[in-house]
Parts: C-alpha cells; sequence; structure tokens
C-alpha cells in the first residue's frame, strides 16, 4: 500500500466513523432506547479517539505523497441523464488541518461535556448532535465540490441550531435557536444558487475544476458573490451578527466548538476554498475584505459593550472572523489558516473557561497586585460625546437586529393584508367563520372525551387505547 | 409480475378493502383498510422489484383511443408505493376520535382511484381516475371553499377532456398532442387540486377549520399531479414552455412561503406551507428537462410521505392536548417526546435536509430548471428555503418552549405516542430516509424515466 492509498483509507475511516456512530445513536433515540451515558461516553471516545488517530496519520503520511491532493471517490450519491451528485472527497493541507481541529476540539470538548452534562436530561441528546456536528465539519474539510460541501454545511447548520435550543424548556434558547436556523436558511439560499448555477456555467461544482476558467467573467463574479452571501450566515458577519450572543443560550461546550472553534470558521475555510476564483476577480476581493474590516469593526466595539462573558467572547470571534475574512480577501491564504487554527484553539479554551471567568479574573488580580483591567487608553482619549454615542452604538449592537426584524415587520404587516383577502374570499365561498379556541386553546368539546385518566386511576395502557 | 397486474391487484385491495370498511365498525375499519393498504404496498414492492430488472415500459393495448389503456413506467414503479405507504401511515396512525368506517372506507377508495391513475394509458383512463378520486375528496368536505373549489377543478378536468375530444387530440393526449385550450384547464384543474396560489383557499380553510382526515385529504397531493405528469408535461414540452407561466407559479409559490411565516395559526402556517411546496412540484412538472421532471416525480413521493407524516403527528398532537397555534410556545416535548422527534425527523425531510428523499428531488429539480432558466432557481431556491423555516418553525413552537399543560396531568411523558401510531410514523421517516440514502433504488432513477 502507498501512501496515496493509505491516505485514501484514512480518509474513508475519517468519514464513515463519525457517520456510524451518529446512526446508532439516532436509531436508539429513534425508538426511544436511551443508550446509557457510559456506553454514550465510550462510544463517543472511540469515534472521535479513531477519527483524530487517522487524521493524525493522515498528517504524517500527506508530506510523503508526491500530488497536492488526493482524492478519493465513493460512488455517487445520485446519477441520471445531466446530473449527478458524486460522492468526491479530496485531502490537502488545508482539509487536514481543518479535519485535525475537528477531531482535536469536538473530542476535548466530548470528554469535557461528559461530566458538564452529566445527569442532564439531554446528554444523549447532546452528544447525538454533537456526533452530527463532527460529521458535517467532516464533509465541509474534505469535500471535493460544493455539492458535498453542501451537505456537510447543513448538518452543521441543522446541529446548530438544534443545540442552541438543547435547553428547549426555556423560551430564550429556543428563539435563539430559530433565528440562528432563519439566518442560516437565509443565506443558504446563497450557497444553494451558487450551486446551481457552478452546475450549470462551468459544468462541474469541483472546487479544483470549476473556477479554472472555464465561467465567463459575469457568471464567475455571480457565483463568487453568492457564495460570500452564503458564508456571510456561518461567519455572523454584519449584518447577520445579530444570532450570535444568542446562540450562546446554548450549553458552553457546544459554544465553545461551534462559535468559538469550527462553525463560525467554516466560511473563511469556504472563502479559502474557493481562492482562485476570488484572486481572479479583484471585486470580490475587494467585498471579502470590505466585510471583513466592517465584521471587525463592528464586532470588536460592540463587544467591549458586552455585560457577559460568552457574549463577549462570541464576539471576539467574530472580529477574529472577520480580520481572517480579510486575509483571505487579501490572498494570505497561508495566514489565513494558521490564524484559523490558532485562534479556533484559543477561543475554544477560552470559552470552556468562561463559567469560571470570575475566579480566573480575581485569581490574575491578586496576582498583579490591584486592578488587573486592560485599560483603553485610545477610548480614553476621545471626546465625552463621541465615547458616549460610540458606547450607545455599541448596546444597541449597531441597531442592525433591528433594522432587519423592523424590514421583517413590514413585509409582515403586507403578508397578513393578503392573507385577510384570501379569508374573506373563503366566506365568499360559503365557508364560515372559525370558531373561536378557548382560553387555554383548548376546544372544550373535542378534548373532554379525549382528556386522559390520571395515571394512578387507570393502567397506562387503557389510557393509549383511550386515544 | 407484470407491474401493472401489481398495480391493479393493489388497487383491487383497496377497493375491497373500502367495501369492508364501509360495513364494518371503526376498529374493525382500520385493520381492515390497513390490509387493504398493505397488500397494496407489498404489490408496489413488486413493481419496484420489477423496474430493477426491467428497463421498459409496460404496457396493455386496447384502449379506447386504439393506444395502450395501460402502462407503468418509473413514475409508477416509484409512486405506488409511496401512495400506498402514505394511505397506510394514515389508517395506521389516525387517533381513534378521526377513525370512523366511513373514513377508512373513503380513503382506501382514493388510494384506489389514484393507483389506477398511475397506470392509466389514455387520457379518458387518467381523467376518470382523477375525478373519481377528487369526487371522494369532496364528498368529505364540509360546504365552503374547499368543496366550491374542488367542484371547480372536477369541472375543468372534463371541460378539458371534451376540449381533447371536440379537437381530436384525445388520441395524442398522452404523447405531447393534446390542444393548448386542453393544456390550460387541465393545468388550472390540476393546480385548483393542489392547492396552488391563489386557489389554496379551501386547503387553508380546511386546515384552519380543523386539522382532520378531510383536511389532511384536501392537503396531501394524492390527485393532480398525475394530470400534469402524463397529460400536461409531454405537450408542454412538444410545444415549448412559456417562462411567464413558470415564473407565475414560482412567484406564487414563494410569496405563500412567505405567507406562512406571518402566521400564527398552526392550520394556515401548514397549508401555506404546503400551497409552496406544491408550487415546487407544479414548477417541475412544467419543466422541459427530463431531471427537473425527474426531480418533480420524486418530489412528488417525498412531499406526499414527508405532508402525510406532518400532518399525522399534528393531528395526533391536537388530538390530545387540543388546538395548538404557533404564535407562542407549548413545550410538549417531554409530554410527548418521541412524537416530538419523529415531527422533527419529518419536517426535516420535507424541508430537503440531505439524507432525505426531498433533498435528492429538490438537486434535480434545481438541476433541472437552472440548465434553461438560470434566473428563476433562485426563486425556487427561495422556496425551499421558507419551507424549510417554516417547518422548524412549527417544530420549535409546537414542542419546545415553556410547557403550557396543566399540572394536573401529572407524570411524564404520558402523552406519547401508541404502538400503532409509532409504526406508522416510523414507516414514514424509514421511506423518506431509505430514499433519501438509496436514490437510486428509485425506479425513476435507474431507468431515466424509461
Amino acid at each position: 500500500m502507498n501512501a496515496e492509498d493509505c491516505l485514501k483509507a484514512l480518509l474513508f475511516v475519517v468519514l464513515t466513523v463519525p457517520m456510524l456512530s451518529f446512526a446508532v445513536m439516532a436509531f436508539g433515540l429513534l425508538v426511544a432506547r436511551q443508550l446509557p451515558e457510559r456506553r454514550i461516553h465510550q462510544m463517543l471516545a472511540w469515534t472521535l479517539g479513531l477519527g483524530l488517530t487517522a487524521t493524525v496519520l493522515m498528517l504524517v503520511v500527506f508530506p510523503f505523497v508526491d500530488a497536492d491532493a488526493v482524492h478519493l471517490t465513493l460512488g455517487s450519491l445520485l446519477s441520471v441523464r445531466g446530473y449527478a451528485l458524486p460522492l468526491e472527497f479530496v485531502v490537502d493541507a488545508p482539509g487536514i488541518v481543518f479535519l485535525a481541529l475537528d477531531f482535536m476540539l469536538v473530542g476535548l470538548i466530548g470528554v469535557m461535556s461528559s461530566r458538564y452534562l452529566h445527569r442532564e436530561p439531554g446528554y444523549s441528546r447532546f452528544f447525538l448532535l454533537l456526533l452530527l456536528f463532527a460529521t458535517g465539519v467532516a464533509v465541509i474539510a474534505t469535500a471535493r465540490g460544493l455539492d458535498l460541501m453542501f451537505v456537510g454545511w447543513e448538518l452543521v447548520g441543522l446541529s446548530s441550531a438544534l443545540l442552541i435550543a438543547f435547553f428547549y424548556k426555556r423560551e430564550g434558547p429556543v428563539e435563539g435557536g430559530l433565528r440562528t436556523f432563519a439566518i442560516y436558511r437565509l443565506t443558504d439560499i446563497g450557497l444553494l444558487t451558487a450551486l446551481v448555477t457552478l452546475h450549470h456555467e462551468a459544468g462541474t461544482a469541483r472546487f479544483d475544476e470549476a473556477f479554472g476558467g472555464g465561467m465567463g467573467a459575469g457568471a464567475a463574479v455571480l457565483v463568487g458573490g453568492l457564495l460570500v452571501f452564503g458564508a456571510m450566515g456561518k461567519g455572523a458577519s454584519v449584518p447577520f451578527t445579530g444570532w450570535l450572543p444568542r446562540a450562546m443560550e446554548g450549553p458552553t461546550p457546544s459554544s465553545a466548538v461551534f462559535y468559538g472553534a469550527l462553525s463560525i470558521h467554516a466560511s473563511p475555510f469556504l472563502l479559502l476554498r474557493i481562492e482562485p476564483l476570488l484572486q481572479a476577480h479583484g471585486g470580490l476581493r475587494a467585498a471579502v475584505v470590505a466585510i471583513g474590516a466592517l465584521t471587525a469593526l463592528h464586532s470588536a466595539m460592540v463587544g467591549r459593550a458586552q455585560s457577559d462573558i460568552k457574549s463577549t467572547l462570541a464576539y471576539a470571534s467574530a472580529a477574529q472572523v472577520g480580520l481572517i475574512w480579510i486575509e483571505v480577501g487579501c490572498g494570505w491564504s497561508t495566514l489565513a489558516l494558521v490564524h484559523l487554527a490558532g485562534h479556533a484553539v484559543l477561543r475554544t479554551w477560552q470559552l470552556i473557561r468562561s463559567p469560571s471567568a470570575l475566579a480566573d479574573r480575581m485569581e490574575l488580580q491578586s496576582l498583579m497586585g490591584g486592578n488587573a483591567g486592560p485599560g483603553s487608553l485610545l477610548l480614553d482619549k476621545l471626546p465625552a460625546g463621541l465615547r458616549r454615542r460610540a458606547w450607545r452604538m455599541a448596546v444597541e449592537r449597531w441597531y442592525l437586529d433591528d433594522a432587519l426584524d423592523g424590514i421583517w415587520l413590514r413585509a409582515r404587516s403586507l403578508l397578513r393584508r393578503l392573507d385577510r383577502i384570501d379569508r374573506a374570499w373563503a366566506r365568499a365561498l360559503g365557508s364560515q367563520p372559525k370558531v373561536p379556541a378557548g382560553s387555554l386553546g383548548v376546544r372544550a368539546a373535542e378534548v373532554a372525551p379525549l382528556a386522559p385518566t390520571p395515571p394512578e386511576a387507570a393502567p397506562s395502557r387503557e389510557r393509549g387505547e383511550a386515544r | 409480475m407484470n407491474p401493472i397486474v401489481s398495480t391493479l391487484v393493489g388497487a383491487l385491495a383497496a377497493l375491497t378493502a373500502a367495501g369492508f370498511a364501509r360495513r364494518a365498525r371503526a376498529d374493525e375499519a382500520r385493520w381492515a383498510a390497513a390490509g387493504g393498504a398493505g397488500v397494496a404496498l407489498a404489490a408496489g414492492l413488486l413493481v419496484v422489484l420489477w423496474s430493477l430488472g426491467a428497463p421498459t415500459v409496460a404496457a396493455m393495448s386496447g384502449g379506447l383511443l386504439g393506444g395502450p389503456w395501460l402502462l407503468a413506467d418509473g413514475i409508477t414503479g416509484t409512486l405506488v408505493p409511496a401512495v400506498s405507504l402514505a394511505v397506510l401511515a394514515l389508517h395506521l396512525g389516525l387517533p381513534r376520535h378521526l377513525s370512523t368506517a366511513d373514513g377508512h372506507a373513503r380513503l382506501s377508495a382514493i388510494h384506489a382511484t389514484t393507483l389506477l391513475a398511475l397506470v392509466a394509458g389514455d387520457v379518458f383512463a387518467v381523467v376518470g381516475a382523477e375525478t373519481a378520486g377528487l369526487l371522494l375528496v369532496l364528498r368529505a368536505q364540509p360546504a365552503g371553499a374547499g368543496r366550491r373549489l374542488l367542484w371547480l377543478s372536477a369541472g375543468l378536468m372534463v371541460a378539458g377532456l371534451v376540449t381533447c375530444m371536440a379537437d381530436g387530440t384525445a388520441g395524442e393526449a398522452l404523447k405531447g398532442g393534446a390542444s393548448n385550450l386542453s393544456l390550460v384547464l387541465f393545468g388550472l384543474a390540476a393546480s385548483v387540486r393542489l392547492g396552488l396560489m391563489p386557489f389554496a383557499t379551501g386547503m387553508l380553510d380546511a386546515l384552519d377549520r380543523r386539522i382532520d382526515l378531510a383536511a389532511i385529504l384536501m392537503a396531501v397531493p394524492l390527485g393532480g399531479v398525475v394530470l400534469l405528469a402524463r397529460v400536461v408535461h409531454p405537450s408542454l414540452v412538444e410545444g415549448g414552455i412559456p417562462t411567464a407561466v413558470q415564473m407565475g407559479v414560482m412567484g406564487v409559490s414563494l410569496l405563500a412561503g412567505l405567507m406562512a411565516l406571518s402566521q400564527n395559526r398552526l392550520g394556515r402556517t401548514v397549508g401555506y406551507t404546503i400551497a409552496a411546496l406544491h408550487g415546487l412540484l407544479v414548477v417541475g412538472n412544467l419543466d422541459a428537462s427530463t431531471t427537473g421532471f425527474l426531480g418533480a416525480e420524486v418530489l412528488w413521493a417525498g412531499t406526499l410521505l414527508a405532508e402525510t407524516g406532518l400532518l399525522l403527528v399534528l393531528v395526533l398532537v391536537s388530538a390530545r392536548v387540543g388546538e395548538v397555534d404557533v404564535s407562542r410556545h407549548h413545550g410538549l416535548h417531554d409530554e410527548m417526546p418521541v412524537l416530538s422527534v419523529l415531527g422533527l425527523v419529518l419536517a426535516l425531510g420535507a424541508a430537503g435536509l440531505p439524507g432525505s428523499l426531498d433533498f435528492v428531488a429538490e438537486e434535480l429539480l434545481l438541476s433541472g430548471h437552472a440548465s434553461h432558466h438560470l434566473p428563476g432557481t433562485l426563486l425556487l431556491v427561495g422556496v425551499i428555503a421558507a419551507v424549510g423555516f417554516n417547518l422548524m418553525r412549527v417544530q420549535f413552537r409546537v414542542f419546545y418552549g415553556p410547557s403550557r399543560q396543566p399540572a394536573v396531568f401529572g407524570a411524564r411523558p404520558m402523552f406519547d405516542v401508541i404502538r400503532r401510531e409509532r409504526l406508522a410514523l416510523m414507516l414514514v421517516v424509514g421511506a423518506l430516509t431509505a430514499g433519501g440514502v438509496l436514490p437510486t433504488l428509485l425506479p425513476l432513477m435507474g431507468r431515466g424515466m424509461g
């Protein structure tokens, strides 16, 4: 077996192991037989351990391969006349780095979470979603084309939204998850349209072939623009930054691995994959730099006005990702990759430590013998009025959420007017107005015969049959 | 076994079950009807097996118009098991207070007409089977918008057939020779039946009033699509499809998706979402490319299964806790955890999550559409995004958030699915997942439309 074959075998392991573990756990959850915590922990340890070992071996073997990249094809998900969705993967330097981050950080978070979430009711759900996330990131890291990257992108988005809503009994996390999903869905429009356009214009969605000059300039700019828009959601770029602090409603370990480490860095990773396209079109590069700069400025400013440590760290992450966007836009791809990896590791550590932030701060203060605050020499020199205005802007997060909500509310009012027309039309066609529900939203007449008997009064079998 | 014979056996089983169910008590009717649907499903799986080995279209000649009067192809092979599975799930999953002998008998009869429409080989047979199914749905509806719009759809179908006969194109209708006027009439009939905007009023009214069997029959695409796929599509491909029509359908689908977002009532949210999904179905059936058309037919199977499962979940929820809306959280996950998980999987399936049948369908639909009309693709992607978000919103509002159930209900989870309901939903989830993971097993895929 030569080095190339070895890499292919390792890649196969890396892709299939988390997927299989996820399938086993999902099946268990679906038939409502949850595995005990110990078993889940063992399964996770084996899965991520195997994945990490395979990734490390890939790092060792990769330098011995002559080519820049090794390709692996696992058949095709579907293939009909005129369209195919091949399962093609690639092992290259950026991919291995992202893959190593995936298994290392998800593994660390998994180990930490097995204690952090001990006896939490959603223990198995958390690890199920963590495995789905690890699978999604592995697919993003190794996808040869945009088709498969989109698959991974969707898996990451879904697991992200569901983990934000992990504490599903509270309204805040649930609404946070829904808002995040809405932003992801909105920006996915760009990604999906780019994918289809790429197939149409370039005849392929492979990163190494699609941007080689087969497309016209207009189409290339369109595809690039759509992809940049698609990356803005996950990267929490301006104006979509608002979901990020809300995402911190999820458990701290998942916040760390998603919004400190991997999910948020999927956006610059996508930009790195389409680097040839960006380099060929100055306008696209300028757009990427501008968005990155605006995001960095916004997040750095807003982050200073946050009153809780997780939101501060979230905005710090967004600011750094903005800087990575600038690096990619300037063509410094190696620097961007190193920055990405370093920032992911640092931010994960910071977020994991965030519950102990107060203790850490006090320890630091006592070590320094007084105030350990970093101070802000530049801001202190600004005129008081300007400082007040800047502070207000930062506290209000530049009014971006208000602006987005305002657009939606105006649209909703119009749509409701259209709905009223439809109801009037239904009445004109002879439909009777609906009988309003009771105060609890329950129609007594319907529910009364179905109301379950209290458990002590009847065995469960009879309750089931009563339905 | 010959696929036509298999499908006819399935239809016969469904009809026989309808006869038994009509005379039986409600509980017996459920099992009789489920038995009929089970036989039809087995027959449908035989059609799938047949299609794996036989790469041709099967036909039986001797029709009224000289051509074949029965035929089976990739569409038949894919849709017969999907339709049978959806109907079986409905028979099994309906809560007891909605399970009436008449309801099961009607559903079985509609099942039979859909299977017959799927093997119909000439325009008389297609329109006859579609109209019969439509009338059965119609009779289940209360007086009002739904009933009137279904009458309109039936009238348009018959008018289309009469037009075909009058201009002498009936014999060529399935081969792409239907006249423009009859195509317009058939297209409108199918759009009204499928509840495309602005004809969604009946479906919205039914779902808003109460999600019961009549509303489900109104909402799920058990009829209308065969007319589009067998009659309208071939003729439009021959004669060229007006871009304005496609853009119009895409526009109203996107509008439906956005209107769903603005709703607080569960029935209307789901109704508009279904109208948006059905818009995708119609767009695909009007698509000139093979890939796009293929996507529409796969989407039909996926949508039928996902909508059936989702509506079943909502019926089961309302049977347990009464009416719910989406303006606030209901936090029902703890009371019904398995139902919540199955609802989530079904919502994601309908939203086109990778690994589901709808994902495959949407990929094909988008790819096919982009090949000849790139700007319209953006509208389609918008519809897909809106549908996905709407369904997640329903899931999050109904199952997550603070629980509003009175504490008197005591031990948890006490409202979860019972065995037959779980079986019904698991069958649908399994089919959606299997189709998404192994789409090459679908007869439509393996045969490239035959």
